[in-house]
């Protein structure tokens, strides 16, 4: 047995990234034990029962919303056969281009006393400002139910696949042995797809705890609120690093219902080989009904929302798309292109430093660097700026009494900070992409490879650019789409007066322009608009790809 | 007169079956019936329709024409069809298609949920023990071999007593070794218990290991209905007597009634269709219908040969380049090159039009 550890430059140099990027969680998880004095102490007696009662009721909230509209619109799309049903199978995913706090603020508009709904309902009726009852947007349930209509996709997406790879003779089975089928929907088919279900629905609870932008325009206190109040109005970075690990316990509790569920699926596996799908044949109501329901979804996730902003657009578009909203588009399209080249590059080095040193400390890093997409952006930005702001004032004094010159801040407030938090975040994207990319080129392939005199730099040029090309363009995609979308982490970490689409879309619309914010807001849409193209791509083809992946 | 009880009603009565998607059939015509009890199979290439017309029987698919009589009672018909859940049938799937989130004790009683508690325990345990998986019932579906759980499978679908039991491909994910055993494993349960059954497959072995009747399917049609010897000695056309077994068609005609001249001399036997002295044929030379006679005058050149243990299978070229196949015992060897004496035994002369 050898003492001596041989160094290895390439994985020592995975190490040090999987540090450097798991050091915003660490530092907001360490702060647990920084004491932060009497303002946890208000926090804690005052509002912070708040930030968890509103926190459990949305997530409850949204749980029972996207599970209801989830599975009810993947079973009919996947199991049922209805006019329209090939479009709506798509189509569905559509909500997931609309980030949360857009729609939120495009219903407010609709529905607010002044919207356009309200005054026609006081204009054919005759009421007054008090005569009638209408429901608060901006609320609790309010938020409940943006969230909801934005986030369904995650389970409809999940559960759809389960329904799916179920094998079509579980459910004859059943039928044969006696059963309607209801009553095999009941016993087989959702049980069946439970596990997948559960990992839909923490992912969409995930992003409802990462969400900002819709509690903060509708005003109910949740733990990202609380952290930029604290933050930014009481200048506490640790009691915003306190509240911030507040949340991740919450994060950490849905990452372990998420990992848990998607072990149990593998077990839920039915068959190894598929018969066609043969969809139930609805007919008249029931094919209205069905019809029906997936248009009201569709109607109130994506396409209402979508008419709002594309007609205020149009109406402010001369006075609002000029050198300015010009500048902010290419601020933002230019920021997320580099992030998102960046996180492709370091996808690659890790993806390859995986393949190459395969064993548990490799792929340990790799994980714990991959960990960030669960993290809230918020609590993302506050684990970045601490550190950042503690770098930049040591060499400041440093600098100032050795050289008696003020270096100011390096890192804090520039787009370095603002990148790295993308990177924490946004990395598992692009690693799960490319990996998945990488595993389809077998060992087996590259040995073929060098049996026909390959060099190494040929089976890359050959086999893997070529077969890797697909999976590192959604990568690169993906990530863009996402930084393009991001809010609170760009709000913390933005240098001054350095402006995003998302970023002037929440601003406008927290000022109540919520016309003006419109073009800025209808943009992101349409960006995120690709990652549903290429989801629905992979949705329609992945029954085949699995066909074709069995009889291997 | 006849009474009911003296004269046994068919348990499975299939009558001119049509079965089709978009207006296109794939199966047509089909009719057969099974006696209570009885065990057939649908055999056929993959794609021949086999599988639509089980899972017409199921009632999973529709009729285009036709009807289905299961147990005295009209199941299926073009206008209508009883779902799959009233029909008291059990189904074993080519993929087993077990409940992953049920134990084996559960799986084997999910039919039979309408039965009082101890009942269904009794009968569970029965069928434990008759697929010898007692001592496993609390286990999950993925901690089985496959052998166990294609019995879990077969366990569940008798279960409930069906009146019918239909097995789709149930051997196909097995190693190829192992399933001429399992067929006949699985035939003993089901004559042990009384099943009828009807099980379909592209494994003439299989078929012969497991079925008191087969029923060649080619092209959606049912080419013949018989027990492994006819099917295999008597064959109806040339599509059966290519799919089952091995041998080779050679050009003849018939001089007489029973007598064929052919290269290899004239050849007699029992005619299996009619054809009038005269006409041109092909007759159908299984390999055991050549002989390997050393003493013969008729030779023919090896040109192939094949190691099947305890016997060679060679193929051999006559004067003409016509190919034949001969199965000899594997102690005599030949090389390829050498000339080989022969001679014809053939007591079924199965003759077929030069076209058909």
């Amino acid at each position: 047995m050898s003492f001596i550890i041989q160094f290895r430059p390439y994985p020592a140099f995975i190490f040090v990234l999987a540090v450097a990027l798991s050091m915003p969680v660490a530092v907001v998880l360490a702060h647990v034990f920084v004491p932060s004095g009497d303002i946890w102490q208000h926090l804690s007696s005052t509002v912070l029962p708040d930030y968890i009662r509103n926190s459990l009721l949305l997530m409850f909230g949204v749980a029972i919303g996207t599970l209801l509209i989830g599975v009810t619109a993947a079973w009919l799309t996947t199991m049922c056969q209805f006019p329209g049903r090939s479009v709506f199978e798509w189509a569905l995913l559509l909500p997931m281009a609309m980030p949360a706090y857009i729609i939120a603020y495009t219903y407010t508009g609709m529905l607010d006393f002044a919207g356009p709904l309200q005054t026609s309902l006081r204009e054919w009726f005759g009421w007054q400002y008090g005569d009638y009852w209408f429901p608060q947007i901006r609320s609790l349930n309010g938020a409940v139910a943006m969230l909801t209509l934005v986030l369904y996709p995650y389970v409809y997406l999940l559960s759809r696949a389960a329904f799916l790879n179920q094998s079509i003779c579980v459910l004859d089975v059943s039928r044969t042995l006696g059963n309607g089928p209801w009553k095999t929907f009941w016993k087989v088919a959702l049980p069946l797809a439970r596990p997948a279900i559960i990992a839909g629905l923490s992912l969409a609870l995930m992003e409802t705890l990462a969400d900002y932008g819709t509690v903060q325009f509708f005003g109910v206190s949740t733990f990202t609120t609380g952290i930029f109040r604290t933050w930014f109005g009481m200048g506490s970075a640790a009691a915003a690093a306190q509240l911030a690990a507040g949340l991740m316990v919450f994060v950490f509790a849905l990452i372990l219902i998420e990992r848990y569920s998607r072990r149990k699926a593998r077990y839920h596996h039915t068959s190894r080989r598929h018969q066609d799908l043969r969809r139930f044949q609805l007919t008249g109501g029931r094919a209205f009904l069905a019809l029906l329901f997936c248009l009201f979804i569709l109607g109130l996730g994506f396409l209402l929302p979508a008419f709002q902003l594309l007609s205020w657009t149009i109406n402010v578009a001369d006075t609002v798309i000029d050198a300015e909203f010009l500048r902010l588009l290419v601020n933002s399209l230019s920021l997320a292109a580099f992030a998102a080249v960046l996180a492709l590059l370091l996808a690659l080095v890790m993806a390859y430093a995986q393949r190459l040193y395969p064993g548990k400390l490799v792929s340990g890093a790799v994980r714990v660097a991959g960990m960030g997409y669960a993290v809230p952006g918020a609590v993302i930005a506050v684990g970045v700026m601490i550190p950042f702001a503690w770098i930049d004032n040591t060499i400041d004094d440093l600098a100032r009494s050795q050289f008696n010159y003020s270096t100011g801040l390096l890192l804090s407030g520039t787009l370095v900070a603002v990148t790295f938090a993308y990177l924490t975040r946004f990395l598992a994207v692009s690693l799960q992409t490319v990996d998945s990319g990488l595993t389809r080129i077998t060992h087996s392939m590259d040995e073929a490879g060098r049996s026909f005199g390959f060099r190494p730099l040929q089976i890359l040029r050959q086999i893997h650019i070529p077969m890797l090309s697909a999976s590192l363009m959604t990568a690169l995609l993906l990530v863009f789409v996402d930084v393009l979308k991001e809010l609170p982490a760009t709000l913390i970490l933005r240098p001054f007066n350095f402006n995003t689409l998302a970023v002037k879309a929440y601003e406008l619309a927290s000022d109540e322009r919520l016309a003006e914010a419109a073009p800025a807001a209808l943009a992101i849409v349409i960006v995120g608009i690709i990652p549903v193209i290429l989801l629905s791509k992979t949705i329609t083809r992945s029954r085949k790809l699995k066909l074709a992946i069995d009889e291997n | 007169m006849k009474t009911d009880s003296t004269m046994q009603l068919p348990q499975l009565l299939v009558d001119n079956i049509s079965i089709g998607y978009a207006g296109r059939p794939v199966v047509e015509g089909i009719s057969f019936h099974l006696k209570e009890g009885e065990i057939a199979c649908l055999l056929g290439p993959s794609g021949c329709g086999k599988t639509s017309v089980l899972r017409a029987i199921a009632g999973f698919e529709p009729l285009m024409q036709g009807s289905i009589v299961l147990h005295g009672k009209n199941v299926s018909s073009a206008e209508f069809s009883l779902p799959p859940e009233k029909r008291h049938i059990g189904m074993v799937f080519q993929d087993f298609a077990l409940f992953p989130h049920l134990t084996v004790a559960k799986n084997i009683g999910f039919g039979l949920q309408k039965l009082p508690r101890k009942q269904q325990q009794q009968r569970v345990d029965e069928l434990l023990e008759l697929v010898e998986l007692t001592g496993a019932q609390n286990q999950y579906p993925h901690q089985l071999s496959g052998g166990q759980q294609q019995r879990v499978a077969l366990a569940r679908a008798m279960a409930p007593r069906p009146d019918i039991l239909l097995l789709d491909e149930p051997f196909s994910s097995m190693d190829s070794d192992l399933r001429e055993q399992l067929a006949r494993e699985v035939r003993h349960l089901l004559r042990r218990d009384g099943v009828t059954a009807i099980m379909v497959t592209h494994d003439q072995h299989e078929a012969f290991a497991m079925a008191d009747q087969i029923g060649v399917l080619g092209q959606g049609k049912l080419l013949q209905w018989g027990n492994g010897y006819d099917l295999y000695h008597r064959p109806s056309s040339r599509f059966v007597a290519d799919f089952i077994g091995q041998g080779v068609l050679i050009p003849g005609e018939i001089i007489a009634d029973n007598k064929i001249s052919t290269e290899l001399g004239i050849v007699s036997g029992k005619m299996t269709s009619d054809k009038s002295t005269g006409q041109q044929v092909n007759l159908l030379l299984r390999p055991d219908d050549i002989i390997h006679d050393d003493n013969s005058p008729l030779k023919a050149e090896i040109v192939g040969r094949a190691f099947r243990g305890a016997v060679y299978l060679y193929t051999l070229k006559l004067q003409s380049g016509q190919q034949i196949l001969c199965l000899v015992q594997s102690h005599h060897q030949h090389e390829v090159g050498e000339y080989l004496g022969i001679r014809l035994e053939a007591d079924h002369l199965a003759v077929f039009s030069d076209q058909v």
